[in-house]
């Protein structure tokens, strides 16, 4: 959704939030419509104070209802969207930033893994925190292959490969060990290079 | 006097910017269209390069393909490239050169 979609989302919202008040506030007798709006309106609300028994309650829950989900959608839209990020931070001084992407990171270790023996494929989720980089990675083994073994074996591969040449602290890695090949979407590995 | 800017300006850094990394083992300029649209931030652009001036400072965003061998890293051939734009760019132009984001969108490893 653009900016200007959520904006009229937002303006609905708050128009249903001041119509659902406006109602509860006349039926509850805290307004007076003669007192609030000009003489042609006033009239379409004043039924509002005369309502009693089911009437009443009916109009006070809906609009009660009605005020605590506009609320919540208003609350929904104005939380800021988490922007996931694309990028791993190599280093950041006066003179600029370096940034590595995912993709890079993660085509990295799935080529390091690969090179493990029993492993076929690998497919990887690279995760930037304040301590470091974590690291999960699922891979497809051969039947003969052991995962007490194998697993140690890539853990140790992804964690050189990154700390070595990314410069950034591996904090974690997690290793998902299958039989079955990787339902991942293949990403081309071509070179992307003059 | 007052220097105008043209857009042909920012053309011939980026052209520099380009040349230089070409002179730098290891380290390309990306090719297809991903480079071209994740190089963020205003200004002009060519292929993985983006300038733009800001404050009477020029501002580069380069987006790299890099190959390292056991012996380099990232941050090491990053700041080799950062330094020799920084060199080229000032021996084009007296304009002082702001902040050169550096982001990898491709890590090739060789034995």
């Amino acid at each position: 959704m653009n900016i200007f979609n959520r904006m009229l989302v937002i303006l609905g919202i708050l128009l249903l939030l001041m119509g659902c008040s406006t109602i509860l506030l006349i039926t509850l007798g805290m307004w007076v419509p003669e007192h609030i709006m000009p003489s042609p309106w006033h009239q379409i609300f004043t039924p509002l104070t005369q309502l009693e028994g089911t009437n009443w309650w009916s109009v006070v829950g809906g609009c009660v209802g009605l005020l605590c989900l506009g609320i919540c959608l208003l609350f929904v839209e104005l939380i800021p969207r988490s922007m996931k990020k694309s990028a791993v931070t190599v280093k950041k001084d006066d003179l600029g930033h370096i940034t590595a992407s995912l993709t890079s990171i993660q085509d990295l270790v799935n080529r390091e893994a690969g090179k493990v023996d029993g492993v076929l494929e690998s497919s990887t989720t690279v995760k930037e925190s304040s301590d470091g980089i974590h690291l999960h990675c699922r891979v497809s083994v051969t039947p003969q292959a052991t995962a007490n073994s194998l697993g140690p074996q890539v853990q140790e591969r992804a964690k050189e490969v990154v700390e070595h040449y990314l410069g950034r602290n591996v904090v974690g890695i997690h290793i998902q060990t299958q039989m079955a090949p990787l339902d991942k979407k293949t990403r081309k590995m071509q070179s992307r290079v003059h | 006097m007052t220097q105008s800017i043209s857009p042909l300006d920012e053309q011939l850094i980026a052209e520099a910017v380009t040349r230089s990394v070409s002179r730098i083992p290891g380290a390309a300029m990306l090719t297809d269209p991903e480079a071209h649209c994740s190089t963020v931030g205003p200004g002009w652009r060519i292929w993985g390069v983006a300038v733009h001036r800001e404050k009477g400072a020029l501002n580069i965003a380069i987006e790299l393909a890099m190959t390292i061998d056991k012996d380099s890293s990232i941050p090491a051939l990053s700041t080799r490239v950062r330094d020799m734009v920084r060199a080229e760019i000032q021996a084009l132009t007296p304009e002082p050169v702001g902040w050169i984001n550096i982001r990898i969108g491709d890590v090739h490893v060789t034995e």
